[in-house]
């Protein structure tokens, strides 16, 4: 989001050459413009049925410009492709009639407050949706929980959105942190047994998804017995410009393995500067939440980077299943690109949606939802053979397998010319946090333990 | 003999010197340019950096204390954090939500006026304490700078998996000006100020640090130590200054590593040429020891010393060469011997042929006379055995005369069927009475450049000498071969042999192993093979025969070989 960072950096110097009495004058009036720019008015885009005759409204939120603009964009025609699957897959007549509103949330979680709170007084919508930033999803989540509105969350991964900070109207319908971490720190002990690497050097960005990344990971690897050495955190803001100041710590640590939580253009402009300036000549660098997904791989060229290792919450080239193909097909026809992971994702959230319509019926109130949601089991373009996804009832988390690969010459989806291969395969049922992990974490975050943790503080 | 200035130790100091003083200049002056290169870095443009540094750091607080100077006096804050719950304003809310809704800022925190922490308004990079619960968040025991009324409150370092982070608090006003209700302060993320130090001057030399009260932090909010040589900016708050940690090491390790591997390089390569020259000086001496000492051995008459020949170089041509005319020398030295010798005695024995050969004639003639006028047949034997030795006496002489003096050559070309075919003409009988087996072999029709009758003499002695000293059923082989441009003549027997200490003695005048004979035959044979520009040599050992090999010239009509001792003779 540029413009209150352009207003809170820019407009500050102004005002301290304005003079400080009428300063907050003009800073409170900026500020509200601020807010009231951002929400009527701004182009919005509604697929599905018409007001009329939509069954139900689902508010969703994306960001459609910037870095991960690409995200907004992939997530819409996601939604389209699962709503023409709904109509042709649920027995004839009893697909519910969804209508979809698509905000830009400009990735700022005051912009998507102010989109799901007007989502929710003026469109009635029955669903929030979406949402890329983990930070930005907390902010909604709590205006889902506030107004008492099922959100289905199809891109964001924090886990505290499910553990400490769970709350019976909040989905996921996407991997988490904890999954993606469990799979990950499988892959490291399983590296480490090959490789022998001792020294471990983190990199996430400095917001909640790339700490609680990092707390998963270390969990992960804890429970999993890996003795590592901790070569350092580093924490650059999400959407860094110039990561030259922290690839030259990263050198400096002199790590064996390298893992980051850093996604989408953040991802890509640090890979292209590490391998730029041959921090991976002599380290692996591990990405198992994002760092497979399409626009990284299609911006590697035809380098084929030896020693990345990534994963994605959904891959185009596995499982190489019936379901995936038509999916990634569909989307092509659709689009002429093959989808990044956040279609699939939002492909998910409306599948999710309309299962649970059509199965508790479109009259359904909220809590008929939330028992159908709650263990609803669909199946998923990522489902491998055999499998079929569910929603844990406990965690209102999607379960399901995670594939990790390396970076291998393949020129079947241009623009890319490497796609992931070598695949290994952790189950679904291995990757799911145990139910005493859950509620040891929602109990300290309740400061119910007797550690030394002060009491929660009460959040506006 | 010791070599006062010796050339090869000249060579050595000179290559030492012409290899290494370049490598010195070089270093001298790469010494030079790290000097100038580190008076550049560390010059004005540091101070310069550092003062720039200091204004965006400055900069960036300010903006930080205007930003919640501007909020705490907003209508409405004060009252935020005790408001209970539904009698919050949504208008500060929002403006809150919207004020910390940047990459910089964790979120914008209330604390009470004894500052206990009230509430915490999570800013879009909200992440661990205070805003999740799981760990404690605490300000006590963090340093406070004042600026203004505004405090600043830390850093504190990042540790584990949280990041670093700063407090600016301003307090918050009830209606009375003086009373203090409680604080609003924005959390602020530590890297986003220890950015504004900016991307290193000169990568990995020039470390920029923020120096503060809770310890010195990079550019990435790291806590740091530092190792090199400090440099302090202008200070921004009271303990707060950037730094330019500046590690020489590092602005002269290209520098140093170049150098060492220079001076190494010079070293190594020094080292190199002494001990290379030094053992090439050693070998070189050495040998020319040797030519010396063999120069030496010769003069004082040692012919048959030989210098060892070592490789193909000069000192080894130097030295074929040495050993080459100490043979020649003392070949001729040997054959003026030799020559001199015979001439003595040749003069002796035809002095003494000359006076026996006419009373010798007169005794023949008497006995004759006396033999034809004696009856007895037994005194006739005795005259005629008389007369027999007379004529043996006579060849006796004129063998001595012809010894003495011997007939100049007159070569031609001689076939050596013709050769062969006299010689065995003679010598068949005397080897068929023996029970010895002659036989001629190698190539009839090759010829040779000698004179006929000299040639003739040699074949005949050696083959008669052959056949007498072989046992019955031996042999002896005449074979002509050509060798190296000459014809050899090869006399080989199957008799006893000749021992090795006889060996050089047996063609020396008057020396013979049979108990007939003067022993001039092989004298003779040898003299006269030298005079028509031959050679002859003997091999033999005892069991195993005598070869005896005449090597002459091929003919050549138009310059017609004549030994020059021939002319002499």
């Amino acid at each position: 989001m540029l413009f209150p960072l352009f207003f809170s950096k820019r407009l500050t110097d102004l005002l301290l050459a304005t003079g400080r009495r009428a300063a907050w004058r003009v800073r409170l009036a900026i500020s509200l413009a601020a807010v009231a720019w951002s929400i009527p008015g701004q182009a919005r885009i509604e697929i599905g049925a018409s007001p009329r005759t939509a069954d139900a409204t689902v508010g969703c939120m994306f960001p459609l410009a910037g870095r991960a603009a690409i995200y907004g964009r992939d997530s819409i025609a996601g939604m389209k492709l699962a709503l023409a699957d709904l109509a042709t897959e649920l027995p004839p007549g009893t697909a519910p009639k969804l209508r979809i509103l698509v905000e830009d949330d400009r990735s700022k979680a005051s912009v998507a407050t102010r989109i799901a709170e007007n989502f929710i007084a003026r469109d009635k919508v029955r669903f929030l949706c979406g949402v890329v930033s983990s930070g930005v999803a907390q902010a909604v989540s709590r205006v889902s929980r506030a107004r008492q509105v099922i959100m289905i969350g199809t891109d964001h991964a924090s886990s505290r959105l499910t553990i400490e900070d769970f709350h019976r109207h909040y989905f996921r319908v996407s991997n988490d942190t904890y999954t993606s971490m469990a799979a990950g720190a499988r892959y490291l002990a399983d590296l480490q047994k090959t490789s022998g690497w001792r020294r471990l050097a983190f990199i996430g960005p400095d917001y909640d998804y790339g700490h609680i990344a990092w707390r998963d990971l270390e969990d992960a690897m804890a429970s999993r017995g890996v003795r590592y050495e901790m070569a350092g955190h580093l924490w650059p803001r999400l959407y860094e410009p110039d990561y030259t100041a922290y690839i030259a710590e990263l050198k400096a640590a002199k790590p064996d393995v390298i893992v980051t939580a850093l996604w989408g253009g953040d991802f890509i402009a640090f890979l292209k500067q590490a391998l730029s300036s041959g921090l991976l000549d002599k380290a692996r660098l591990a990405n198992f939440d994002t760092g497979g997904n399409f626009d990284v791989l299609a911006s590697l060229g035809e380098q084929a980077p030896p020693g990345l290792i990534l994963s994605a919450r959904h891959h185009n080239n596995w499982p190489e299943t019936a379901r995936n193909r038509k999916f990634v097909d569909d989307f092509h026809r659709l689009e002429g690109r093959f989808p990044t992971y956040a279609a699939e994702g939002a492909y998910a959230g409306i599948r999710a949606i309309g299962q649970a319509m059509a199965l508790a019926g479109t009259r359904a109130g909220n809590e008929q939802l939330i028992r159908t949601l709650e263990g609803l089991h669909m199946s998923l373009p990522e489902d491998p053979e055999g499998y079929v996804s569910h929603i844990d009832a406990e965690t209102h988390q999607i379960v399901q397998a995670q594939a990790i690969g390396e970076v291998v010459p393949n020129s079947a989806f241009a623009p890319a010319k490497v796609m992931l291969g070598r695949w290994v395969v952790y189950r679904a049922e291995e990757l799911q946090p145990p139910l005493d992990l859950v509620r040891s974490r929602r109990a300290r975050a309740r400061g119910d333990t007797a550690s030394t943790a002060p009491p929660p503080i009460p959040i506006q | 003999m010791v070599i006062e200035k010796s050339i090869v130790r000249r060579y050595v100091i000179l290559s030492v010197l012409a290899s290494t003083l370049p490598v010195v200049a070089i270093g001298l002056l790469y010494d030079r340019f790290t000097g100038n290169a580190l008076e550049q870095l560390l010059g004005d443009k540091i101070s310069t950096h550092l003062t720039a540094t200091a204004n965006r750091l400055g900069a960036y607080v300010e903006a930080r204390r205007y930003q919640i100077e501007t909020l705490a006096n907003y209508p409405g804050i004060s009252g935020f954090a005790s408001a209970r719950k539904g009698e919050t304003s949504d208008e500060v809310a929002a403006l809150l939500q919207i004020e910390s809704d940047l990459p910089d800022l964790y979120g914008i925190l209330f604390f009470a006026a004894d500052g206990h922490l009230q509430l915490a308004v999570p800013g879009q990079a909200a992440s661990g304490p205070p805003y999740w619960a799981d760990r404690p968040f605490a300000t006590a025991g963090l340093p406070k700078t004042t600026l203004g009324e505004t405090e600043i409150i830390g850093p504190m370092p990042a540790t584990g998996g949280d990041s670093g982070w700063l407090l600016l608090r301003h307090p918050l006003h009830g209606r009375q000006p003086d009373q203090v209700t409680g604080y609003i302060a924005l959390h602020v993320r530590l890297a986003s100020l220890t950015e504004q130090l900016g991307a290193n001057a000169a990568a990995g030399a020039l470390q920029p640090l923020l120096r503060t009260p809770a310890g010195d932090f990079n550019t990435v909010g790291q806590a740091a130590v530092a190792h090199g040589e400090i440099i302090a900016g202008p200070e921004i708050l009271p303990g707060w200054r950037p730094l330019l940690e500046i590690e020489s090491m590092a602005i002269l390790k290209s520098f140093a590593l170049e150098r060492r591997v220079l001076l190494i390089a010079a070293l190594v390569s020094a080292a190199l040429i002494v001990l290379l020259f030094y053992r090439l000086s050693r070998q070189l001496r050495q040998r020319i020891g040797l030519l010396l000492s063999g120069a030496k051995a010769i003069s004082s008459g040692q012919l048959d010393h030989r210098i060892a020949e070592h490789g193909s170089d000069e000192i080894a041509s130097v030295s074929h060469a040495f050993n080459a005319m100490s043979s020649k020398l003392k070949e001729h030295l040997e054959r003026a011997v030799r020559l001199e010798k015979l001439a003595v005695l040749g003069e002796f024995a035809s002095g003494i042929a000359h006076e026996i050969r006419n009373p010798l004639a007169a005794i023949k003639t008497s006995v004759q006379a006396l033999a034809r006028r004696e009856s007895d047949p037994k005194r006739a034997q005795l005259l005629g055995e008389m007369e027999g030795e007379i004529d043996r006496l006579a060849r006796v002489v004129s063998d001595l005369v012809d010894f003495g003096r011997p007939r100049p050559p007159a070569p031609g070309a001689v076939s050596v069927r013709e050769l062969a075919r006299r010689v065995s003409a003679i010598i068949e009988p005397e080897a068929q009475a023996r029970g010895v087996h002659f036989s001629c072999q190698g190539n009839p029709d090759l010829e040779l450049w000698a004179d006929p009758d000299h040639l003739q003499q040699v074949v005949l002695n050696l083959a008669l000498n052959a056949v007498q000293a072989t046992p019955a059923n031996g042999a002896v082989i005449l074979r002509a071969t050509t060798e190296q441009g000459r014809i050899a003549i090869e006399v080989k027997d199957t008799g006893c042999g000749i021992p090795a200490e006889l060996l050089n003695r047996v063609s020396d005048p008057f020396f013979t192993t049979k108990t007939k004979g003067v022993g001039l035959g092989l004298s003779i044979s040898r003299q006269l093979c030298e005079l028509n520009g031959g050679q002859m040599t003997i091999d033999s050992a005892p069991g195993h025969g005598t070869v005896v090999r005449v090597l002459l010239p091929l003919p050549n009509p138009a310059t017609p070989h004549q030994a020059p001792s021939c002319q002499a003779s």
